[in-house]
């Protein structure tokens, strides 16, 4: 059981910095690709 | 068989798989994985003449159209590669999640044939040219009634197996009152539920529209109407294609990649969110639609917005759960530890790469689904290059990756060349980078989808290159198939067997908390089951009495020549 | 998490997942919002409920469809598209630079799309409704428009093209 005490201890400290990094980059994306889109949207008049 | 044990941790049972339960989810990966061969046929059929290079005169009179190209394409690998690969996935994991058989074998056996009767029913008339009518079929374009019948047989066997599954958990209920449904047994069962309400839609549609008109017995339809109960299951059918990716993904792959499931609350939660969000949200396919108020449409943008949530949710808890494995690889690094993930496993490869692929098609979705926004990408070829990245690679690839050890399970035999695997995955990720990014791009600059636009009069010398580029990303793709049913195929029918005792193991990831821990409500159905009733009631509820009662069925009476 | 005792039903929510929700959460809604602002404040709307008519007997404006000339500068253009030559009717319109034109269009038989290229109009053409939308030509030139729909085999060509011209 030992095994399994060292790993429940490690979820104490285990805390996803590395997924919060390139989650960071995804949020980068979605901005700056439906961003672009919506700038085209934007640049190519009025529907009314 | 099965013996139980009770341990602290919830009731640990040892089941041995019966060998015809295993013959009959590995008669589902045949079926699935004979229509993928064929319907990738056609997609670089599709994809080369958009590159100047026509290859349908030469299939002539097999063949007779680039339209009954893709719709074969369209039909066989959107509809009943997944479907069927779908159903005998979630036969595995009910089976194996719950530790006990299926409660009425025969009934989801029927349920089988059934689907197989109504894909011979469909295939039929599609190759003889008498349905060429694409996989979204819109009245007043007519196919032969057997394309309608064979789409319901197949929407139906669908149900039946669904309540196979649930019947067994209603078993597996009574003996386990308090405890937490495996999350594996769970996936298959939301998806499952949520299946049931999505395919209304189409079940409406066809049986009081397309099929009493196909057989003469009505005159015509209401070709908006028609849309609208299409697209009422038109949207939840890529969850219903999507939730058996997350299983894996959330379920099986960090057990794969030497670790835990980051959540197993949170991984419920999103589960139970796609039930209650997949449907009351399909006018976001009708923004440009003349028969939909602005206002139904926006109010339908935003829940659509609210369905990304969960999604979102997935990217955390998977991407997590993946970081700790690697981590416990001796991964080291903000990111370096992807490095240290297993990317000499195929299987777990392509679901990698299928993640990957998935953020972008994720946020494709989002453009689509951004009300006005998507007047810049309405049918254009933008679409088909997102539903490539999700469909076709976050749930195919995925699938595929499921492959690689769900055959050798299935057969007791060695995955066929595993080195093999990796280079199938990395071939589909390249390849559909190419085209993907292409077609967006193309769709972007205005070119329409659903037309062989090597032919279209109104190609501007602009998209010459991209053109090209659909062609190079078509071929790569289809070199990459033909690996996938090549290795699944080899691995079948080779006849070394793995040795006793080194058996394929089912991966099911445990989770980081104890599931008995994550809270009542993530457990229980009804209410769920009911806010879901009420949303769609909201969502849809006044439209639908809208235009039922202004019902035109002379305004979409099938053209006198028949338009291919 | 690991504040709460381990034997205690909860989400067990890791703080760094729960800052993932917020962020998603206000990155929607700054989305959302954009598009509310675009749609009903600047005037980038999306089609709405126009007219129900009846595709085999199209009267009124569409017996002869094309250009009406409403005031100075203000043009109706009614299209119908058909799936036996799949042409739009007109096939050739030309607008001084600067007009504002309000696009009907329908179809006779079958499903087709009318997308002005370069423009947002984009618009699915059901028979037995009419399709609307408006756009103001700034800027001199040629607008192809295109059907996005499947029709049959003559799709790939079913195309028209409006010219803008100087005054």
């Amino acid at each position: 059981m030992a095994e399994e005490q060292q790993t429940d201890q490690q979820v104490e400290e285990f805390h996803p910095k590395g997924t919060v990094a390139i989650l960071v980059m995804f949020v980068l994306a979605i901005i700056i690709l439906w961003g672009s889109v919506y700038l085209i949207l934007l640049s190519r008049g009025v529907t009314v | 068989m099965a013996t139980r044990e009770d341990s602290g941790k919830g009731t640990l049972t040892t089941y041995e798989v019966t060998k015809s339960d295993k013959r009959f989810i590995g008669a589902h990966i045949l079926v699935a994985v004979i229509a993928l061969s064929i319907g990738s046929l056609f997609g670089p059929l599709q994809a080369f003449q958009f590159s100047g290079v026509d290859l349908y005169p030469y299939l002539q009179p097999v063949f007779k159209s680039y339209y009954q190209g893709l719709t074969i394409h369209g039909v066989l690998n959107a509809l009943v590669w997944t479907t069927f690969f779908i159903t005998g996935f979630f036969t595995l994991t009910t089976i194996w999640g719950f530790k006990r058989g299926l409660r009425y074998p025969t009934l989801n056996r029927v349920g089988f044939w059934t689907m197989v009767v109504g894909l011979v029913m469909a295939a039929v008339p599609i190759l003889l040219d008498e349905a060429s009518v694409l996989y979204t079929f819109y009245p007043p374009l007519q196919a032969n009634w057997a394309f309608y019948a064979g789409l319901t047989l197949v929407v139906v066997g669908s149900w039946i197996e669904g309540y196979g599954f649930f019947f067994t958990y209603r078993a597996w209920r009574k003996d386990n009152p308090d405890t937490r449904t495996p999350f594996i047994a769970f996936g298959g069962l939301a998806t499952m539920a949520m299946w049931q309400f999505a395919t209304l839609g189409i079940a409406v549609e066809i049986l009081t529209m397309l099929l009493p008109w196909s057989l003469g017995l009505i005159e015509g339809t209401d070709p908006q109407l028609a849309r609208t109960y299409f697209w009422f299951t038109g949207h939840p059918l890529v969850y219903f294609w999507l939730l058996p990716a997350y299983v894996s993904w959330y379920g099986m792959l960090p057990k794969q990649a030497g670790g835990k499931l980051f959540s197993d609350s949170l991984a419920r939660l999103a589960f139970w969110l796609f039930i209650l969000l997949s449907v009351p949200l399909g006018f976001h396919h009708q923004f440009v639609d003349p028969g939909v108020p602005a206002g139904w449409k926006y109010i339908h943008a935003v829940l659509t917005y609210s369905v990304f949530f969960p999604s979102m949710l997935t990217a955390f808890t998977v991407i997590a759960s993946l970081e700790r494995a690697a981590r416990n690889r001796g991964g080291k690094g903000l990111i370096g530890w992807v490095r240290a993930l297993p990317w000499n496993n195929g299987s777990v490869t392509a679901q990698l790469l299928a993640g990957i692929l998935f953020m972008f098609g994720g946020i494709g979705g989002l453009t689509n689904a951004s009300y006005n926004v998507n007047l810049v990408v309405h049918n254009t070829t933008w679409v088909p290059g997102h539903f490539h990245l999700t469909v076709a690679t976050a749930v195919t690839l995925s699938f595929m990756g499921i492959s690689y050890w769900l055959v050798p399970w299935i057969t007791g035999k060695p995955l066929w060349k595993p080195r093999w695997a990796v280079i199938q995955a990395w071939t589909w990720f390249i390849g559909m980078l190419i085209f993907s990014n292409a077609m967006h791009v193309l769709g972007l600059l205005g070119a329409p989808r659903r037309t062989p636009l090597g032919v279209a009069p109104y190609v501007p010398e602009e998209w010459s290159g991209h053109l090209l580029r659909v062609g190079l990303g078509g071929a790569i793709l289809f070199v990459s198939a033909v690996m996938f049913v090549w290795i699944v195929a080899k691995t079948a029918w080779q006849r070394e067997r793995l040795p006793v005792g080194a058996e394929v193991e089912i991966p099911v990831a445990e989770s980081m908390q104890d599931p008995q821990l994550t809270p009542r409500w993530l457990d229980r159905w009804v209410p769920w089951i009911v806010g879901t009733i009420l949303l769609i009631l909201v969502a849809y509820g006044p439209q639908l009495v809208d235009q039922i009662a202004n019902i035109d069925l002379g305004s979409g009476q099938a053209p006198t020549i028949r338009p291919w | 998490m690991s504040e709460q005792n381990a034997t205690q039903e909860s989400m067990h929510i890791d703080p760094y997942e729960r800052n993932w929700i917020r962020i998603s959460i206000i990155l929607l809604i700054v989305f959302a919002a954009a598009v509310t602002i675009a749609g009903f404040a600047l005037g980038f709307q999306v089609p709405s409920p126009e007219e129900r008519v009846d595709p085999n007997n199209l009267t009124g404006p569409w017996e002869n469809p094309g250009l009406r000339e409403l005031s100075p500068g203000v043009y109706d253009l009614y299209i119908i598209g058909n799936a036996t030559t799949w042409q739009f009717e007109p096939r050739e319109v030309e607008v001084p630079v600067g007009s504002t034109v309000s696009f009907y269009v329908t179809s006779t038989d079958i499903q087709h799309g009318f997308k002005l290229q370069d423009t947002n109009i984009n618009m699915q053409i059901v028979p037995g409704q009419v399709s609307k939308l408006t756009y103001t030509f700034d800027e001199v030139g040629t607008y192809d428009y295109i059907c996005t729909e499947y029709c049959g085999v003559g799709h790939a060509a079913m195309f028209g093209s409006l010219t803008v011209v100087e005054k």
